[in-house]
Order: structure tokens, then sequence, then C-alpha cells
């Protein structure tokens, strides 16, 4: 007895409730449902390596530029890993980074004597228009071929219903999936070409990153990350950055991990 | 006595630990949606599967790969495991689920 119920209840659940079957031509999938998948992937192989050879070759960062940034990020690093310094290491850090900073000794652009503080403009410096360039040509990439495959799905494979999809949908979803099938009452489940066109374009991510992640999506990565380092507009400013972590710097309360460390050790051992 | 460390994680490290996990998810969830096709599931069983297969995954990739403590390996590793990869992995899973449900039919 009870096995049969929850047998019919697993079966009403695996099929849901369904309307009416449709016989669908078997090469409806050889000649529709195949080729927009085969197309669609292979144009995301070809945007991944357009999208390699338009990113950036190798940035380079100007060394004083490099300094100063590593210098801000020494201050910060101070700080924050303050306490497993001894305090005569800590203090001597400390004396030297806040007179170093307040005096702006590694800024990469040495303030001029009657300096307005200029806000430089990005579109001017090199490093900046090329990677807004590239930025672009990267949208451009991935605009241009979904408007293109739409089109020619929307051409070429309209006026026909080409699959059932395995859940049901609401009403709504009618006149997106069931575009160029003109009926009144057909089940939303029977969907024509462009659906398989949508639902493809939102699954194809992890397909890519299984057919060829790791090592091309890391360059690209680093690329990223190098940017970063080399350019922040309208950040703040780095000399008053420099100057606001001196002031951090001086009334830095400093606690190490090595005060009392021979009471805390002969303890451990009494 | 309070001592923090701050700045020491690697990022090359932290990509590579996000790296493999998506790879894992991404190949474990749309061989799950292609066998849900092939099973012919629908609604319901289907979705039931996408969501048994990626906690099934997750605490696998958690006990296996992370040794059960994942937040040695990520910051934030509830978000990063559990959260951040639902939907991408969602749709992957309905797309391939789609696809052998329709070519095995």
């Amino acid at each position: 007895m009870l096995p049969q119920s929850v047998l019919s209840f697993w079966e009403t659940i695996r099929t849901g409730n369904e309307g009416p079957e449709l016989l669908l031509d078997p090469n409806l999938k050889l000649w529709a449902l195949i080729p927009i998948s085969i197309v669609m992937i292979l144009v995301g192989v070809a945007k991944q390596c357009i999208m390699v050879l338009v990113s950036p070759k190798s940035k380079t960062v100007p060394r004083v530029k490099l300094t100063e940034i590593l210098y801000i990020a020494k201050a910060r690093a101070l700080m924050g890993n303050s306490s497993n310094l001894s305090t005569e290491s800590f203090k001597m850090r400390q004396e030297y980074l806040a007179q170093v900073l307040a005096d702006g000794k590694y800024l990469a652009i040495k303030p001029a004597k009657d300096e307005k503080t200029a806000m430089e403009n990005p579109f001017t410096s090199p490093g900046m228009t090329d990677a807004m360039t590239s930025m672009a040509l990267g949208n451009l990439v991935n605009y241009i071929p979904q408007t293109v495959i739409m089109w020619w799905v929307n051409y070429f494979f309209a006026g026909f219903v080409l699959m059932k999809l395995p859940f049901p949908l609401t009403i709504r979803f009618k006149q997106m999936l069931q575009s160029s099938v003109r009926t009144d009452d057909l089940d939303v489940r029977w969907v024509s070409s462009m659906s398989w066109y949508i639902i493809s374009m939102g699954g194809l991510t992890p397909v890519y990153n299984v057919l060829f992640g790791g090592n091309r999506l890391s360059k690209l990565n680093v690329s990223a990350q190098q940017q970063q380092l080399s350019q922040s507009p309208g950040g703040p400013n780095p000399k008053d950055q420099m100057k606001a972590l001196a002031n951090d710097i001086t009334v830095f309360q400093h606690i190490s991990v090595l005060d009392n460390i021979e009471d805390r050790v002969l303890k451990l051992y009494s | 006595m309070s001592y923090r460390f701050t700045d020491l994680k690697s990022s090359k490290s932290g990509s590579f630990n996000n790296n493999k996990l998506l790879r894992i998810q991404d190949s474990t969830m749309l061989t799950a949606g292609l066998s849900a096709g092939i099973l012919q599931l629908q609604s319901f069983a289907g979705f039931g599967m996408f969501f048994a297969v990626y906690i099934l995954v997750n605490l696998i990739f958690i006990a296996w790969f992370c040794k059960f403590k994942p937040s040695l390996y990520f910051t934030n590793p509830v978000h990063k495991i559990w959260v951040k990869n639902l939907f991408r992995e969602l749709a992957g899973f309905v797309m391939t689920w789609t696809l052998a449900f329709t070519l095995v039919r």
C-alpha cells in the first residue's frame, strides 16, 4: 500500500502534469539544436582568443611610481602587523617611516614650489588611454557576437517548435520563448529555437571554464591586477595619503607580543 | 594580548583556490545536468537533483580539499563556496539538463 502511494507520488513529481504531447521531427535536433549549440560554443572560443589578443601585453609601471605605492603599502603593513615586532624595532621603523612619509621623499611626482594641485586628466595619461581602449574593445567583443547570433537564430530558425523544456513556466514567458510560433494556447513548455539560444547564453560560462579554464583566464586577471596597481583615477592623492599615514604612524599605540615574554615563558614552564 | 596579521594572504593562492573550486563545481554541475536530462527528470525532480548534487559536491569539497577547514583557504568561505556561484551553476545545469532532455526524448 505504502510503496504504491509513494510510487505514484514520485510519478507525479517526476512527470508533473503534462498537457498533450506533440510529436516533433527528430531532424530538428540535428539541423537546429546542434548547429546552434556548436556555433555558440565556437563563438565563445573566438571571443576568448580575441580578448587575449586585445588585452594589453605587459603593463610597465615607472619605478618611482612603484616605490611610492610600495611605501604606502609598507606603512599600512607596519600598522597592521605591528604587534609581532619588539618595541625597539617598531620604534625604529616608526620614526623612519613617519619622517619619510611626512617629507614625501618617495613621491613619484615631486610637488612643485607653487603648484596648484592640478587634477590630472585621466584621458591624457598614456597608460590610462591604453586601458580604456582595451576595455572598450572588450565590450565590443562581448556585444557584437550576441547581436549577430540573435539575428542569425531569429532569421534562420524561426517559425517552429524546437524542443520541450523539462520544467514548467508561467504564461508570461510565452511571448519571449514562443516568439514566431503563433498559437494561443500551446503550453509554454514547448518553445522555439530562440529560447534555446537564451538558455545556452546563460549556461555556457561554466562550459567555457571547463573547456579552457585556468591559464588564459588567470593571465587576464594578472593584467587586471597590474592595472589596478598602476593607476587609480579619482583615488586619493598619494601625497595626502602619505601625510595621513605619517600622522597615523606617529600616534600609533604599539602593543607587542614580546612584552613580558620572559614572565609568561617562565610561568608556562614553572 | 591581541596580535594580528594583515596583508598576509597571497592573492595568487587565493585565485588558485577560487579557480579550483569553480572548476570542480562547473564540471560536476554540468555532468549532473546531463544525467538529469538522461534520466528524463522533470520540473521539481530536476531542481531537487540540482540542489542535492550542489550540496553534496560542496560538502565533499569542504571535506576532501579543505580538510574541514574552509576558512584556511577562503576568505568568507560561506559566501565563496555556497552562494557566489549558485546562479552560474544553476544556469549551466539547466542548459545541459534541457539539452540532454531534448536529445534523449
